[in-house]
């Protein structure tokens, strides 16, 4: 179920409400039960022939970490790996077996056939969710819940398809808070907002973004784009990702607030980065933070040394890149970004003197990422090799006549380019710096806000656009992952 | 506080969604507005009507089995041939069964042209659900106006038009900057007749013929139980769920009548039907002209279960031609 849906907005989110608030009122049902509930029904309507998938990963996930807690140490020590191993074999089995059965079949030349199999909803994100459990739970010892508890904890709906992947650590005490929670209006409100923010950036940004990024990664001749188009095409989804990823986790940490819990920032202006190691604080923060800590760390980390910390960060990056998609392009992309980011580090190690300006520094990110999101985007390597030689002049094809079209286009690009730079970002704004903020302070800045004309303006203005355009929704790009 | 913002919120958004109900648009940047295959045929539609001064004596109005089965220009020479003069014949039909579609299609017509003739497709039945693609050509007013009761697409209808109308009048104030066109362009304009080149083109005018058995077993696949492809449903339920198209059904007879336009039904079922249609809401009103139950069981003449191939419309156009032929004689 889409978040900026007709069916979403006006069916289950108000039925979820109304369903949590007769449940806790009666007494008779528990908030946790209740939003596990709404959570299972929002996975499984629409995805009912993987159900089986999630239910039966929680309950094995969660009998582990059980025995892995209170077994011995080496017996705890297999049981994690044992695991480990499960998580990975079952997303293998959806997600890479049919890319990796190419790579066999071309390598050794036989013809087996492997299956490409629809990719259960949100399988990568409650994997490595669930991975991180166990981990900590062989680590620490000290994550001791009830089986509803840790189901919600999985299954949560506002982060359940397409992050943040959140740490047991960070949400696991507020869902035990949730037994004595009241129903807070005032954080309804903050939370109506971030996903009316959200909507908005969805529908009348990302969406407008795909319709021009689309037929240029798509055309039949690829070959024949020049290098005015390919630059289009390139910004337009490099925008389209940009307001499609930070809609959702928008929306994400919104319904999160309306439902009472806090869900981590996973998306802080990326492009206002300065460096491309900045660029990672920003994009992505919370899958950033699983690779670091339980890949890049678990590889040594720079613990090895300067050449096996560049080892270890590029490893990291494929994998990362990995993660979004069994494809070539997602490869190349990975690897690109763990060569920006070798190349950061060993600046920084090596020409610790050199400062660039920011300015100058932000737009060498920008680009950066932009050739990279490329490969992302291109459902063939040759078409992303030729967009990016032609956005390099190195086009065959002439520079078209300029089209009336491509002033939209541009002008499009424009409006994005005065977004990402120069707008604020509303959860800075208010000061919501995810689990760990002080929700009287973000209470008290969005009173202050709220207090604006403007901002009344503004909000309808959103709300009116949304909701005109609402008919139309497309998947979020994240929910392929 | 809150409360207060909430309420300006909601009110003034609501002010802004009626608003864009009200602003303007060309009605050409509209019927430009479905871009995507067979459909992109509105924008010659309403060029048909509204800029090509050429008269339209005959309208047909239908789903894909009228746009396959009748085609215009052969119509148009057998008519010559047979009466000496010039019929001018046009194929207003669009895929999908919806009264709805027909209704926009044929007031946009009757506001620019005074055809002599309407030959509306008829089916096995009419359908429960209105036309997918209205939204994009109807005008509002049309929309908001539509029926209410078991109108399955009222509500879709309508929240899709604030968006639409938004969209189209910024289209309408630069329409080359979208990719549309502003203006009427002869030499972007198909002529008298439609040639889109599109896969309903190249499946009519293809000599794909289907066996008796590929047909059954297409019937089966479908869960269609002889002969008819919906089921007959008792006259209170028949009432109930057909109401939407119904009412389209009778607003097309009634504008008819006010603009003094003769019509008559053209039966196009699917494959191997061998009943009139399942409503007798038709003879009440017009002639039906039926192809005859041996026709429509002939394997030969189909290129699927419901879409005539060259053999199929060959057929079919010389008996329409027959008929038109009569109607002139007797007119």
């Amino acid at each position: 179920m889409l978040f900026p849906s007709v069916e979403f907005i006006f069916v289950f989110l108000p039925l979820t409400l109304l369903f949590i608030w007769l449940g806790t009122k009666s007494g008779k049902v528990s908030l946790v039960n209740c939003l596990l509930f709404t959570s299972l029904i929002f996975y499984v309507l629409p995805n009912l022939e993987h159900a089986y998938i999630i239910v039966g990963s929680i309950l094995v996930n969660y009998f582990l970490s059980s025995k892995i807690q209170s077994g011995s140490d080496t017996t705890s020590f297999r049981l994690m790996w044992l695991g480990i191993i499960f998580n990975l074999a079952i997303i293998t089995y959806f997600k890479y077996m049919y890319f990796f059965g190419g790579i066999y079949n071309g390598l050794t030349g036989n013809d087996i056939s492997f299956d490409k199999l629809v990719l259960p909803v949100g399988i990568s994100f409650y994997t490595f969710q669930q991975i991180a459990y166990l981990v900590d739970s062989y680590k620490y010892r000290d994550a001791q819940y009830k089986l509803n508890e840790y189901s919600l904890f999985v299954c949560f709906f506002p982060q359940l398809i397409a992050g943040p992947i959140v740490h047991h650590k960070e949400i696991m005490p507020q869902i035990s808070n949730l037994l004595n929670r009241k129903i807070d209006p005032h954080l309804i409100s903050i939370g109506v907002i971030f996903f009316i923010i959200g909507l908005f950036k969805k529908i009348l940004l990302a969406d407008n973004f795909a319709l021009i990024a689309n037929p240029i990664f798509t055309a039949a001749e690829p070959e024949s784009i020049d290098t005015l188009t390919a630059w289009i095409g390139a910004l337009a989804y490099t925008f389209q990702l940009y307001f499609d990823f930070s809609a959702y986790s928008e929306m994400a940490i919104g319904l999160g607030l309306i439902l009472g819990i806090k869900l981590p920032v996973n998306f802080n202006s990326p492009y206002k980065a300065a460096n491309i190691i900045d660029f990672w604080r920003r994009w992505h923060m919370t899958l950033s933070r699983f690779l670091r800590d339980y890949l890049y760390i678990a590889l040594g980390g720079n613990r090895k040394g300067e050449s096996r910390r560049y080892i270890n960060l590029m490893l990291t990056m494929l994998i990362g890149g990995l993660w979004h998609g069994a494809g070539w392009g997602f490869i190349i992309w990975g690897g690109l970004h763990g060569f920006y980011l070798l190349v950061n580090h060993a600046m920084q190690h090596y020409l610790p003197g050199v400062r660039l300006h920011r300015m100058v520094g932000v737009i060498l990110t920008f680009l950066a990422v932009v050739f990279a999101w490329v490969y992302f985007r291109a459902e063939e390597l040759s078409t992303a090799n030729t967009i990016v030689l032609s956005m390099l002049g190195q086009s065959s094809a002439l520079m078209q006549s300029f089209e009336l079209n491509q002033l939209l286009h541009i002008t499009f690009l424009l409006i994005g380019f005065f977004c990402i730079w120069a707008l604020p970002n509303f959860g800075k704004w208010i000061g919501y710096t995810g689990v760990e903020c002080n929700l009287e302070t973000i209470k008290f800045n969005t009173d202050q806000l709220l207090k604006s004309p403007l901002m009344v303006v503004v909000v309808s203005l959103m709300v009116a656009l949304s909701m005109a355009f609402l008919p139309e929704p497309s998947v979020f790009i994240y929910f392929n992952f | 506080m809150i409360r207060s913002f909430w309420i300006k919120v909601t009110l003034s958004s609501a002010l802004l969604l009626v608003s864009m109900l009200l602003l303007p648009h060309s009605d050409y940047v509209r019927y430009q507005s479905i871009k995507t295959g067979v459909y992109a045929k509105s924008k010659w539609l309403y060029e048909r009507a509204s800029f090509d001064e050429t008269p339209v004596n005959v309208a047909f109005f239908g789903t894909s089995h009228t746009l396959m089965a009748a085609k215009a220009p052969k119509l148009q020479a057998n008519l010559e041939q047979e009466l000496g003069k010039t019929i001018h014949i046009s194929n207003f039909a669009i895929p999908q069964l919806g009264r709805d579609m027909h209704y926009s299609l044929m007031k946009m017509l009757l506001s620019q042209k005074k055809p002599d003739l309407v030959i509306l497709e008829v089916r096995e039945s009419e359908a429960r659900d209105l036309h997918p693609g209205t939204h994009y050509l109807a005008p509002a007013v049309d929309l908001i106006q539509a029926p209410l009761f078991v109108n399955l697409r009222y509500i879709d209808n309508l929240y899709r038009l604030p968006g639409r109308n938004f969209k189209l009048s910024l289209v309408s104030l630069w329409p080359e900057l979208f990719n549309y066109q502003g203006e009427f362009d002869p030499a972007n304009y198909s002529g008298e007749h439609y040639a889109s080149g599109n896969d309903m083109d190249r499946i009519t005018q293809s000599d794909r013929e289907k066996t008796k058995e590929w047909l059954d077993r297409a019937r089966k696949r479908k869960g269609y139980s002889a002969p008819y492809k919906y089921n007959q449903v008792g006259s209170l339920k028949e009432s109930v769920f057909f109401n939407a198209n119904n009412s389209y059904f009778k607003d097309m007879i009634a504008l008819l009548a006010t603009h003094q336009v003769d019509v008559k039904f053209f039966y196009l079922p699917d494959y191997n039907t061998t009943y009139p249609p399942l409503r007798d809401i038709y003879s009440q009103h017009a002639e039906l002209i039926n192809l005859g139950y041996d026709f429509y069981a002939r394997p030969e003449v189909w290129a699927d279960l419901g879409h005539l191939n060259s053999k199929g419309t060959q057929v079919a156009t010389e008996q329409l031609t027959q008929a038109l032929v009569s109607y002139y004689n007797a007119n």
